[in-house]
């Protein structure tokens, strides 16, 4: 019998699924409540809009073309703690529980499954951020767009140039490196589950710092880094960012090596 | 087939729990492996089981290594622990998830085992008691039909019924193909069933018979003859109760537990009976 079988492979992704049910159900309510949460902030727009010192039309309008909303990519701190609520438990059980341990499945399996369906619940995150950021965009130029266009054409603005991340834009359309940003949680991936195996307690702290650390490391080498009103466009060689893929690949794929040899190896 | 060559463990270098353990298990059988607390039963198990790797020794269960974990040897072997961790699933959606992996697995037994522990296929396993979890366990473990059956203390929390129903199942299960191992404190739980008996003390392997065996050896009595040599005896409620060597061929009922309580008390019983193993 083969050391790998895709039916084993669909199983343990229903066993997964059958797991995390729940939880990956939860994605799009959890999506919608961080991002109103984040625009209910002290410091956000709404609440801004709210205070007294914008009742003037002059300040409502300098507030909204003012605000800055990069920090919304903060939600996607949510990527490390689902991934970790998924798999804490699971690899645990893997570690230790007799009956984990001699399901007839090999090893090489279990290391593609949870590969598998990390990179897929990473993605089903993304894409729910990606909507429900849509979704805000959406409702923020049906409440304030008509208003804001006016309030400028009164000033004399008809050109106005305004700054790609205000709340009217998507983090995409402001050009924000997301892709990096989840590239770097998806690249630390096998730290999560070395950590989450070995030590379940530091992993919860670990993954998501290196996935943040490699984010700060590569935001140099971004093709469009935004810092404040200004678009920067520095751009690495290609050569460079080749090598430097490249070599984050390997990495990855040693850690999955030592995640399929801890997994082997366990005793229990 | 198991076959154990001078097979040796330690959990720390110079305190061995196994040592040096040769020894064939054959098919058709059920074993009783006994022993006192922590003399290493759990650890064999789990050495035979793959759990463990042996320091020291060959071991081959139906042909494969046990450490290798490989899939045909996970699929033909059960091994059902003390305490059990099952997941947060129903009794149902365990089934359907699980029995792809064992080729032999008998849907009908295992729906019929439910009822006789009465288990309810519709609950969540996590709302489950400890003992209807474990019942619902060895209800999937006898249904997988697999060659090798592995019972770490298998009557622990269940209730005087689901005893019965166990022991009825476990009789019913065994095959000339299937061998099954059973590790247990509560030997009058499982007197019935066991057919052969493995004794560990001190690391070693002291005892190795069939009941058969042993009962032509050895004999039980409230009242021995002169001519028997009585080699150990224990006061009861009922009275007093020997152990003879078994001159007479006498017919009685072999007592595991008053064998076993005979060997761990009076060790030198195992020297006066050089043909016990």
């Amino acid at each position: 019998m083969n050391t790998f079988s895709f039916t084993r492979v669909s199983l343990l992704l229903k066993e997964l699924w059958s797991y995390n049910k729940w939880l990956i159900i939860s994605v799009p309510p959890v999506m919608i409540i961080l991002f109103w949460l984040y625009y209910m902030l002290p410091d956000s727009i709404y609440h801004k809009l709210g205070n007294d010192y914008a009742k003037s039309e002059n300040w409502r309008f300098l507030t909204i073309i003012n605000n800055r909303t990069f920090l919304r990519a903060a939600i996607l701190g949510v990527i490390p703690v689902y991934l970790y609520v998924c798999f804490g438990g699971y690899l645990r059980q893997l570690k230790t529980n007799s009956l984990s341990v001699l399901t007839p499945v090999s090893a090489l399996e279990r290391v593609f499954t949870i590969w598998i369906f990390s990179i897929g619940l990473t993605l089903v995150l993304l894409v729910f951020f990606l909507l429900t950021d849509e979704l805000f965009a959406y409702i923020h130029r049906s409440l304030f767009w008509d208003e804001t266009i006016r309030t400028l054409e009164r000033n004399g603005e008809l050109y106005y140039d305004f700054s790609p991340d205000f709340v009217f834009s998507t983090l995409i359309q402001a050009d924000f490196p997301v892709g990096l940003l989840v590239g770097s949680f998806l690249s630390t991936l096998p730290v999560l589950f070395l950590t989450g195996y070995a030590m379940p307690k530091a992993a919860i702290l670990f993954y998501p710092l290196l996935g943040v650390a490699v984010f700060i490391l590569l935001f140099p080498f971004a093709p469009y880094t935004v810092v404040g009103n200004y678009q920067l466009n520095i751009s690495a060689s290609p050569l460079f960012l080749l090598v430097y893929s490249a070599f984050i690949a390997g990495i990855h794929f040693l850690w999955m090596v030592a995640f399929y040899f801890r997994i082997k190896e366990n005793e229990v | 087939m198991i076959t154990l060559q001078n097979l040796g463990f330690y959990y720390k270098k110079g305190k061995p729990v196994l040592d040096d353990i040769s020894t064939e298990l054959e098919p058709g059988k059920i074993y009783g492996l006994l022993g006192l607390n922590g003399v290493g039963k759990t650890t064999l198990l789990k050495v035979i089981a793959g759990l463990r790797f042996p320091k020291y020794g060959d071991i081959e269960v139906n042909g494969h290594t046990p450490g290798h974990r490989s899939i045909p040897f996970l699929s033909d072997m059960m091994f059902v622990p003390d305490e059990i961790t099952l997941p947060g699933i129903t009794v149902g959606k365990y089934e359907k998830l699980y029995r792809i992996l064992y080729p032999k697995f008998d849907a009908g037994k295992f729906e019929k085992l439910l009822k006789d522990f009465k288990v309810d296929r519709t609950e969540r396993i996590n709302n489950l008691s400890f003992g209807q979890q474990k019942k619902m366990y060895m209800a999937f473990a006898l249904a997988t039909n697999t060659r090798v059956l592995l019972l770490d203390e298998p009557t622990n929390g269940l209730d005087i019924p689901s005893k019965r129903q166990f022991r009825k199942a476990l009789s019913s299960h065994i095959s000339d193909e299937t061998l099954v191992i059973i590790s247990s404190h509560q030997i009058r739980d499982l007197h019935s069933v066991i057919d052969h008996i493995l004794v560990l003390d001190n690391s070693k392997l002291v005892v190795n018979g069939s009941i058969s065996r042993l009962a032509s050896l050895i004999g039980f009595t409230s009242s021995p003859v002169d001519t028997q040599r009585v080699l150990y005896s224990e006061t009861l409620v009922n009275g007093d109760h020997y152990m003879v060597e078994n001159t007479m061929d006498m017919e009685s009922d072999f007592d595991i537990e008053m064998f076993f309580n005979a060997i761990i008390h009076r060790p030198e019983i195992l020297r006066l009976l050089p043909n016990l193993n």
